[in-house]
């Protein structure tokens, strides 16, 4: 479904991905873990086509289209969808409206009715009680966790083929964690694949990896199968400096 | 004329401290000026749609006067052309028990200023709420003094301001709760939204206390139409004029969802859409 053949990438005239490769087919996970600016994030963005991030070489395709020539709508368009590790601010958003928008551009077929049943039964499922239709995200009173829930929410709605999750347990409370892990766990099937970054053991867990990659310092340094999570996160972060 | 003089007011004036340098003493030609005393007959709603497009240069003076225990729902609509300059200034006095909600939204002009001058009676309530817009190389301002002078008065400012290219707004509120005025509060807050290259938003809440049992905040902010949040839509699939529909949609409608009749918040929609 992606293929990423030796991509290098640079923001500000910084390098920021070397020479990475993946190819991530129907069905299977991908985990990336590694240190702090490491490059996982650049890595995702550059996928979902960030305006900043400039590929200086190689070639990522997506269902056999070249993405390079792409925007970032229109890479969204074709069925991916990226949770972000830190969704911004949008003040008086109402996060139901955002969600139709979304659906539009997407061309999903459920009307404004379907689409406001579907949310608030997502919204229960993710004890998101703030987030029902109609409300103001009001940012004084939004937990980050529920910010971290609320792109969870918006990926269940869409139901894309391709899934980027960005450190989704970061600022997440303990028990928010236990929730996405049950829902991710539920979720994930042989017509979806996954690209998640994450360095915690039990959302990894929950989405069983079939790869497992290792960036360090923009490139990919190791590559293996679930074991290998399970011994990076064992060992700790100290093994990549 | 009240306005040919207060805008004719020197340098160290206190009702100008606040004002750009560039106007103080400076002279305007009064081309229209009118008075309106509302709520003398107990009317709960009005709306003042100032639309002036022939004239370069307008003063206006608007008194406001909200009797004891009523209550006023004040929306003025207003919006100029780049080559307007014009000042309003509304003297709202509040009686006993009295209420104003007074929404403003203004839009546009070479210098477009709206001063607000309020002077709440004991149990009285003053709230403004609006939206000031300049995207067209001008200045849009909304300057506003409250002064509580007697106990148990409420003061809540909400004021938005929208910059485009090489535009600016500026809003200006200082509340002053003078000896006397023990048990009331007063709020201000600000947020402003940069669009376009060389835009300014200014903002400068003030709040002057002299007397005790009060409560009182003050905040404001100000962000900018930028890569992050667009991205962060079109990443959805969003395309770029929507996802800037979105984000302005958004900001406007903390003041405009605030109007409480839905005719006047589609017009006020209307008027801003960009």
């Amino acid at each position: 479904m992606l293929t990423i053949k030796n991509v290098s990438a640079v923001i500000d005239h910084k390098e920021l991905l070397k020479n990475v490769s993946l190819e991530i087919k129907k069905g299977e996970v991908h985990a990336i873990l590694g240190p702090r600016g490491s490059g996982k994030s650049s890595l995702i963005h550059l996928i979902s086509g960030h305006p900043g991030l400039i590929q200086t070489e190689g070639s990522i395709t997506y269902k056999n289209k070249n993405l390079k020539k792409l925007d970032a709508e229109d890479r969204a368009r074709l069925g991916m969808f990226s949770t972000f590790q830190y969704p911004p601010e949008i003040p008086g958003l109402i996060n139901i409206e955002l969600v139709k928008a979304t659906l539009k551009s997407r061309s999903d077929p459920r009307n404004e009715q379907e689409i406001e049943k579907d949310y608030n039964s997502f919204c229960d499922l993710l004890s998101m009680e703030k987030f029902h239709s109609q409300k103001f995200m009001d940012y004084d009173d939004i937990s980050k966790s529920d910010l971290k829930k609320n792109e969870l929410l918006q990926m269940l709605m869409c139901d894309p083929d391709f899934i980027l999750i960005d450190d989704i347990d970061v600022h997440m409370e303990d028990e928010d964690i236990d929730i996405v892990s049950t829902i991710l766990n539920s979720y994930i099937n042989e017509d979806k694949c996954i690209l998640i970054i994450s360095n915690n053991k039990k959302i990894l867990d929950a989405v069983n990896p079939t790869h497992v990659h290792i960036l360090v310092s923009g490139e990919i340094k190791e590559q293996g199968n679930k074991e290998l999570y399970k011994r990076i996160i064992e060992d700790g972060d100290s093994q990549f400096s | 004329m009240a306005i040919h003089s207060f805008l004719k007011a020197e340098k160290g004036d206190p009702d100008w401290q606040y004002s750009p340098e560039k106007y103080i003493g400076k002279e305007f030609k009064l081309i229209d000026a009118n008075t309106v005393e509302l709520a003398e007959k107990q009317v709960n709603m009005m709306v003042l749609r100032q639309n002036p497009t022939e004239k370069e240069l307008l003063a206006k003076h608007i008194k406001i006067n909200v009797k004891a225990e009523a209550k006023l729902d004040l929306i003025v609509i207003n919006e100029a052309d780049s080559k307007l300059q014009q000042v309003f200034l509304y003297d709202v006095h509040v009686e006993e028990g009295g209420a104003i909600n007074f929404g403003i939204f203004v839009k546009g002009g070479k210098l477009n200023k709206h001063i607000i001058q309020v002077y709440p009676e004991e149990g009285s309530e003053f709230n403004a709420y609006g939206l000031m817009m300049n995207t067209v190389g001008g200045d849009t301002e909304i300057i506003t003094k409250t002064v509580h002078r007697h106990c148990d008065t409420v003061s809540n400012q909400v004021i938005l301001g929208i910059a485009g290219k090489d535009s600016q707004t500026v809003f200006q509120s200082m509340s002053v709760l003078e000896q006397g005025s023990d048990g009331s509060e007063t709020h201000i807050e600000s947020s402003n939204l940069v669009i376009g290259e060389n835009g300014r938003c200014y903002s400068k809440p003030d709040i002057h206390v002299d007397c005790d049992g009060v409560e009182s905040s003050q905040g404001c902010s100000t962000s900018y139409l930028n890569f992050d949040k667009l991205y962060y839509l079109q990443s959805k699939g969003i395309d770029m004029k929507k996802a800037i529909k979105i984000i302005l949609d958004g900001f406007q409608g903390q003041a405009i969802n605030i109007v409480p009749y839905e005719d006047i918040r589609d017009e006020i929609t209307q008027l801003f859409e960009i």
